[in-house]
């Protein structure tokens, strides 16, 4: 981990440089602003550092966020009818829903009510996303929890609470892994240090993560979406030819 | 080794996805069917978006059917004719299908109807089917060759034509309404149609077992086409990325598929047809009946 080490170094610098001007700080820093889709995509892994100054960490809370870029969903129902399981007809919309969504802190802090957390949308239940306007606030609350349950199942949401060590009241780090599925666009990186008991916003720190398709997987993706048509008349035709070119091989076999 | 399918917006190991593809074109040259019934709920379960996995199947099931069509025609295994016949009421029958479905949805009949009836009818085809080629086979060892069809009253119909490959002179009517209702299923089902046409081609025509299988593939050549063209011109849901990789095991097993059915007899195809057919019904049937693991399904919209 040659990088890791290099950050650490950096991150000292700057430290004893703000000591001198006496000012206070968090800064961070992300291993890769750019990913990549490429046809050998599995999935990246996302390292955030920070650094923080002792005098105003005062072991309060650190909270990193990842917000992947919103989208609209549809959410659909399984239920038994006359004994058969069959989807149900009507569905949810949902819109402004972040397609992943990453937290990792060092307290373990599960109540976040207080008006700090909402605003930030830090914490699964403080995400703001729209519902079509035909739902209760109980069924919301269902809907919500569902999401949750979908999301770590896609591995779309990951906590990490608690699990952030702070080193000497300075350094910590958090890694998150992006899975193959992650969508294009701009991901939202923030850091708050947040005070004990979750009423004072002390600081903060914001970055963003760009995600794009490059190579071949971009280019067929863009190629399907401008030309539709010629992009399936290709398709069909490359089946026939691969058709035939498997009949004349085997022929001869 | 992992490749990123650009459209279905994931990564999976090709390994899997070409044997998939062999096993799944291996049914095909052998049987002259599709094989999306055996796809679909295999790549969907992968995590592929059911869209994708439907659009992108059309288009790999053409190469396995171009494939073992190829293999059939040089065997002369196909009655053009009788195919062009079928394809025609197929058409015009896939029409009203998407006006028809589109109807009952309408009108408040939940699909389950239509998914049930389906199943009934499998289930019945495959039973009658595997009677059928049990009691030959044994008529077979018994030194007896039973006649396969009697003629039926249909087949003096009108528009009598003669089918050089099928050894039949019969009226053009009965396997233009085969055609037809078979092409109502599909497109209301969302399935290829195989397992209703071969058996109505082999019980209800009198056309040889051996012959039926690359007339099928023929249907489903023209089938697969359209709906490649049209899932990528409409929906956008083709992923050649993932197709290329099912096609390469798929053109490969309906080769074989072919060379192994041709060394096996009528009464034996047919045998194992109705075992296939009757695992179908069952696979559908307990989906219908098996409690989900998650009773909710999450969809992105682009």
């Amino acid at each position: 981990m040659r990088i890791s080490k290099l950050f650490i170094i950096l991150f000292y610098f700057f430290y004893f440089i703000d000591i001198a001007n006496a000012r206070d700080f968090l800064l961070g820093d992300i291993s890769n602003r750019n990913i990549s889709i490429t046809a050998s995509f599995t999935g990246a892994e996302i390292i955030i550092y920070g650094a923080i100054d002792p005098k105003i960490y005062n072991h309060n809370n650190i909270f990193i966020t990842v917000t992947g870029p919103r989208i609209n969903a549809k959410l659909r129902k399984k239920v038994k009818s006359l004994g058969f399981w069959v989807l149900e007809r009507r569905h949810i919309n949902i819109s402004n829903l972040p397609s992943y969504y990453a937290i990792a802190s060092n307290t373990n802090q599960n109540d976040m009510a207080e008006a700090t957390f909402m605003l930030n949308e830090i914490g699964w239940k403080n995400i703001k996303m729209t519902f079509e306007s035909s739902i209760d606030v109980e069924k919301e609350k269902h809907i919500i929890d569902t999401l949750r349950t979908l999301y770590l199942d896609k591995k779309i949401y990951v906590s990490k609470l608690n699990q952030v060590n702070i080193i000497r009241d300075i350094l910590f780090r958090s890694e998150f892994e992006l899975p193959a599925t992650a969508q294009v666009g701009n991901y939202e990186v923030n850091m708050y240090l947040i005070s004990k008991e979750g009423k004072e916003l002390i600081s903060i720190w914001s970055d963003d993560i760009n995600v794009t398709k490059e190579g071949i997987s971009a280019d067929l993706y863009d190629y399907s979406k401008s030309h539709p048509f010629l992009y399936g008349l290709f398709a069909a035709i490359g089946a026939i030819m691969c058709g035939f070119l498997a009949s004349e091989i085997f022929r001869r076999v | 080794m992992d490749f990123y399918l650009p459209i279905a917006e994931l990564s999976i190991s090709v390994f899997i996805l070409v044997s998939l593809g062999l096993a799944v074109g291996f049914l095909s040259g052998m049987f002259g069917v599709g094989g999306g019934f055996l796809m679909t709920p295999m790549l969907i379960l992968m995590g592929i978006p059911p869209a994708v996995a439907v659009a992108s199947e059309a288009n790999h099931i053409l190469a396995a059917s171009v494939s073992g069509f190829l293999a059939h025609m040089r065997r002369k295994n196909f009655d053009f004719l009788m195919g062009s016949i079928l394809l025609i009421g197929g058409i015009v029958g896939s029409f009203i299908g998407v006006f028809l479905l589109k109807y009952l949805l309408s009108v408040g009949y939940e699909k389950i109807f239509i998914s049930i009836a389906y199943v009934l009818i499998l289930i019945i085809v495959g039973f009658s089917m595997l009677k059928e080629s049990i009691s030959s086979l044994k008529h077979i060892s018994d030194g007896k060759i039973k006649k396969l069809h009697e003629h039926a009253w249909f087949h003096g119909l009108p528009l009598k034509l003669k089918f050089r490959k099928s050894h039949l002179y019969i009226s053009i009517l009965p396997p233009i309404l085969i055609g037809f209702l078979v092409g109502i299923v599909s497109s209301v089902m969302g399935v290829g149609g195989g397992f209703i046409l071969i058996p109505a081609m082999i019980y209800i025509l009198g056309m040889p077992t051996q012959i039926v299988i690359g007339t099928s593939l023929m249907q489903i050549i023209f089938v697969t086409l359209v709906s490649t063209i049209m899932h990528a011109y409409i929906n956008q849901t083709v992923d050649v990325v993932l197709s290329s990789l099912l096609l390469v095991g798929a053109v490969v097993g309906a080769q074989i598929g072919t060379r192994v059915m041709v060394r096996l007899k009528a009464e034996q195809i047919r045998f194992l047809f109705a075992i296939i057919i009757i695992l179908v019904a069952a696979v559908l049937l307990l989906e219908l009946l098996v409690t989900p693991e998650s009773s909710y399904i999450l969809e992105f919209k682009k």
